[in-house]
């Protein structure tokens, strides 16, 4: 009861200040003023309809609100607390439009950020496709200058057995310019692994050819791993007579026939490529003036 | 005498009844939703995005609160409302805030992009492997012809 009375009394008191407030107050609230001019600086954004309609549509209803309050001469906290809350609404308004700004932004840069990632990866495989290409011709040249041809087998490098003296398995001092650029080929593509494959004519037994073959085959082997290529990537073998390319019943396919062949057993882009048959100088001349020589076999039925 | 008796009266009740006048107010359902829409611009971050905002909501849910023990319902209704007003703009700020660091970081990211598509479209290719010394120059350029 006493609450009662006291809460009545506070409120008579609060309206007579409010009348009295209102009485002496200019027909401009300075508050008002500026949140209409708030909400008109606010409306002016092209962004305002599509993000703050709603925002902006309160506020003006809170800013006519304070302006009938002030013409109906209600205390003056009342239209205040219209302008404050139509101040806030263009404020609230203003952040509403940075924020779908911001988002339109993120959506801008997403879309671009997912065209440059496109286009980084057409690029990144263009470049790619472009080096296997790349890689692939230079693996082709290379194998040109090591005299490798393309067989069913792969690239195969046949060396004449004028690497060698008749009857021996000792490299002989031409042999090795063109060893030295095989290992450093084998060098500079650590994926390569090779088969050395020793073969001679059929002349002789087959445990001598058998024997000779091999220990030319290890020679040049033995030749690579001077010039620094792991043995885990050569394979020597001797085959003895067992793989003629040509007849043996002439002594120029026996000469043929006589050789070290080095097999490269996984060239990258070998299934593409294809190398001019072509002889090499260094070996042609080898062969002009040694390359009569045959093996001791040979020599023995000529 | 009487007032004296009445004045100790008021604030002993006051003391101890606030929350049931509080409750009893006809401006309780504005309380209520200034609070809520504080808690709300609290979860959304607005302590950091918009401090000054949200210490002007708890004061105005302070004040209103005040007004209501003290019956005054019309006045702790408007201070509700303007909490809510004040809790409403930092909740804006906040999500605005948010957005912005968002586009900034995405354009940061784009600019890193941009300098690697740069990149791509400017780096050499790979190096040409060292070539073999040969003997055979002639016919090597014959090959690449």
């Amino acid at each position: 009861m006493t609450v009662r009375n006291t809460s009545v009394a506070l409120t008579v008191t609060a309206l007579a200040a409010g009348l009295v407030g209102c009485a002496s107050t200019p027909r401009d609230v300075p508050e008002l003023d500026q949140a209409r001019n708030s909400l008109n600086t606010v409306e002016q954004d092209p962004l305002a309809q599509s993000a703050a309609a709603v925002t902006l549509q309160k506020g003006q209803l809170a800013l006519n609100n304070g302006q009938s309050a002030l013409e109906r001469h209600q205390p003056i906290e009342i239209v205040d607390h219209f302008a404050y809350l139509a101040q806030r609404d263009a404020e609230i308004a203003q952040a509403q439009i940075g924020d779908a700004r911001a988002r339109a932004t993120i959506d801008q840069a997403t879309a671009e950020r997912n065209r440059i990632i496109a286009e980084v990866q057409t690029r990144k495989a263009q470049k790619q496709a472009q080096s296997a290409e790349e890689r692939a011709a230079q693996l082709q040249r290379e194998m040109a200058e090591l005299q490798a041809k393309q067989t069913d087998r792969g690239y195969v490098l046949s060396l004449g057995d004028v690497l060698f003296d008749t009857g021996k398995a000792t490299l002989k001092p031409a042999a090795q310019a063109n060893l030295s650029r095989l290992a450093a080929f084998l060098n500079s593509h650590p994926d390569e692994r090779v088969e050395i494959d020793g073969n001679t004519d059929n002349t002789g037994s087959a445990d001598f050819n058998q024997e000779l073959s091999q220990s030319r085959a290890n020679a040049v082997r033995d030749a690579l791993l001077q010039e620094g290529v792991p043995d885990s990537r050569i394979v020597s073998r001797g085959l003895g007579d067992t793989m003629p390319v040509a007849t043996n019943s002439t002594a120029a396919g026996r000469q043929q026939n006589r050789r070290v062949d080095v097999v490269f057993l996984n060239p990258q882009g070998n299934g593409n490529a294809t190398v001019a048959a072509g002889s090499n100088p260094a070996m042609s001349q080898a062969g002009s003036t040694q390359g009569l020589q045959g093996e001791p076999q040979y020599n023995s039925t000529r | 005498m009487n007032t004296k008796v009445t004045r100790i009266l008021v604030t002993a009740l006051a003391a101890c009844s606030s929350a049931a006048a509080l409750a009893d107010s006809a401006a309780a359902p504005e309380i209520a939703r200034g609070q809520a829409i504080y808690e709300e611009a609290q979860q959304a971050g607005g302590m950091a995005a918009a401090p000054v905002e949200m210490q002007s909501a708890q004061s105005n849910l302070g004040n209103a609160r005040t007004a209501a023990n003290k019956g005054d319902a019309d006045r702790a209704a408007r201070l509700a409302e303007r909490a809510e007003a004040d809790a409403q703009l930092a909740i804006a700020k906040a999500r605005e805030q948010t957005a912005q660091n968002s586009a900034r970081q995405i354009q940061d990211g784009l600019a890193t992009l941009r300098q690697e598509l740069n990149q791509n479209v400017n780096t050499a290719p790979p190096a040409p492997l060292t070539p073999v010394p040969g003997n055979n120059s002639e016919e090597n350029n014959h090959d690449r012809s």
